[in-house]
């Protein structure tokens, strides 16, 4: 029933997502203007909230397993803080084409940077609560940095442009994201499944962990690599958009989904779900410059993951 | 045969040689810090050596592949934890990945841990919601559910009831009967005494004694390590301990 339940809720968020931000719109368009707009407007966006959700959700359950941590996101490796960083920054040193897949692509290399950054400094044979701390400062440097960059903007509209695309969005981006992202997904994908028996032994301590027959060094850095994939790649065609990674594996529990690795193909879809769900909602929110994603998600996942955190305390209580 | 050759781990273990024939339950004892944890830690492979080897049955275990090493020993941590709600069911089932064995001895394997800990009103509770004992019992019958020729327990019964430490020592001696080598650290002598072929005493990161429980558990050595006097009761179906510091 709750499968039932969760299928019906999302085709119905999609066709939300489809039909809403505009006056009329049709599955079978008429006139050619109305092809043009869910043809590179409508669907691309649905496609790009969806590739987003889908990237942040697997990604977040992929670090809450790995990390041993139900309060992992992608946004506490600093990889997205490293994307972000350089992508304002070529945007800064004004070298790329905003408009070109030059951008998006130093934006990669950023991330792929902040996981080199994490994984030296998280030394030889990285320890959970060591990656999650080395994130953390990784997060706190980039993001100091984002803020320098910020403050030296050459002007206010340049100011107010960057500002806006770091609160995330999938508006007008159009087809050129999705293949960029595509990719990042599929190979990502690989990763886990290649590494599927690692991830479904997360369930036990670290310790044991090392003795059950992997190279648990390179299966820790083929995941993180994953994550980094996942995250740069929605950094780059989407913003900083947080709280994704973080909910998504929690509602999957929630369905009660125990397995790891079901937990991460689980989330990957509640993932995808909850993204198309917020931008239908942005964009049927009627304010004179639309809401960005990234801000309407922090506003809902916020007050979530206090629930969760009361949750938490109630079952510890319990016990 | 377990045999290891000088093996030394950062400052917390020095040079340690020892060899153990197959079929031996070994119990490590020691005061705190002693280096019992840190020795089982080397022998699974959990922490590296920083000097000497290890061999186990002509293989030298801490230079051959994880698959390898996986399909040799099994390793019980001092403190073990779940971190997702599975089934004890589907732990069990997930304990055995990476292990050659056919389905049919895998759930054999399965099926005999699930009776010999007791666990089949546990089997379809989320192991997160058991107690610490209970997960403790669950976490030995994974061990038990690989079934391997090398077993090394870092306090196995720690945790665990009256009954239910006396079993797990009955598990660990009848499964050394039947072949397999097992090493156990334990903070209770009379236990060892009473189960463990071997004793071997560790102190601040070296050797002190090995041999049988009469051996090794003396007056010299007991006042050496735990620096406490002991006075024995043994009987024929036990032994029990009478202690008292040295420094009272």
């Amino acid at each position: 029933m709750k499968w039932v339940l969760a299928i019906v809720t999302t085709l119905l968020v999609i066709m939300w997502h489809l039909g809403s931000g505009g006056d009329s719109w049709s599955l079978w368009p008429s006139t050619s203007l109305d092809t043009y707009i869910l043809e590179q407007i409508r669907i691309p966006r649905l496609l790009l909230a969806t590739a987003n959700g889908m990237a942040l959700g697997a990604a977040g359950a992929i670090l809450q397993l790995m990390l041993r941590n139900p309060l992992a996101e992608p946004g506490i490796t600093g990889i997205s803080g490293g994307a972000a960083v350089a992508t304002v920054g070529a945007l800064y040193l004004g070298q790329f084409n905003p408009i070109g897949l030059a951008l998006p692509f130093i934006g990669m290399m950023g991330g792929l940077f902040a996981l080199l950054c994490l994984w030296l400094f998280a030394g030889r044979y990285p320890q959970g609560i060591r990656i999650i701390l080395v994130g953390v400062a990784l997060s706190a440097i980039f993001g100091a940095f984002i803020a320098v960059v910020l403050n030296l903007a050459p002007n206010p509209f340049a100011f107010q442009e960057w500002a806006l695309w770091l609160m995330g969005s999938v508006a007008n981006r159009g087809w050129p994201y999705i293949w960029l992202i595509a990719p990042a997904l599929c190979l990502s994908a690989l990763i886990v499944w290649w590494q599927r028996n690692f991830i479904q032994v997360q369930v036990f301590d670290e310790q044991t962990v090392e003795t059950m027959g992997f190279h648990t060094s390179r299966s820790k850095f083929l995941l993180l690599l994953a994550v980094a994939l996942l995250t740069s790649a929605s950094v780059v065609s989407a913003g900083i958009i947080g709280f994704i990674g973080l909910v998504a594996p929690h509602l999957i529990r929630l369905l009660g989904i125990r397995q790891p690795l079901a937990i991460v193909a689980g989330s990957t879809f509640a993932g995808a779900a909850l993204l198309v769900g917020v931008d239908a909602l942005v964009k049927s929110i009627d304010t004179r410059v639309e809401l960005q994603l990234g801000v309407v998600i922090a506003l809902i996942g916020a007050p979530w993951l206090l629930v969760l955190l009361l949750k938490q305390r109630g079952s510890h209580a319990g016990n | 045969m377990l045999e290891i050759n000088d093996v030394s781990v950062a400052n917390r273990l020095q040079q340690l040689r020892v060899e153990i024939a197959s079929g031996q339950l070994v119990g490590v004892i020691g005061p705190n810090g002693a280096g019992k944890s840190t020795l089982l830690q080397a022998l699974a492979g959990v922490t590296p050596s920083s000097a000497g080897w290890i061999e186990f049955n002509q293989t030298n275990i801490d230079k051959c592949s994880a698959h390898r090493r996986r399909q040799l020993l099994s390793y019980l941590p001092q403190y073990s934890k779940f971190s997702e709600p599975v089934t004890t069911c589907d732990l069990l089932k997930l304990s055995q990945i990476n292990l050659q064995a056919t389905p049919q001895q895998r759930k054999d394997w399965r099926t005999s841990a699930i009776a010999k800990f007791q666990l089949d009103a546990l089997r379809g509770r989320p192991v997160t919601e058991l107690s610490g004992g209970e997960q403790r019992r669950v976490a030995i019958a994974c061990m038990a559910s690989s079934n391997r020729p090398l077993m090394l327990l870092d306090e196995p019964v720690s945790g665990l009831d009256l009954y239910h430490q006396l079993s797990t020592m009955d598990w660990l001696k009848s499964c050394a009967q039947q072949g397999a080598t097992v090493l156990i650290a334990i903070h209770d002598l009379a236990l060892a005494a009473q189960y463990c072929d071997h004793l071997l005493l560790l102190n601040k990161g070296q050797q002190l004694a090995f041999g049988s429980p009469s051996e090794v558990l003396s007056d010299t050595n007991l006042a050496s390590a735990f620096q406490v006097s002991v006075d024995w009761l043994c009987h024929a179906k036990g032994v029990a301990m009478l202690t008292r510091r040295l420094d009272n």
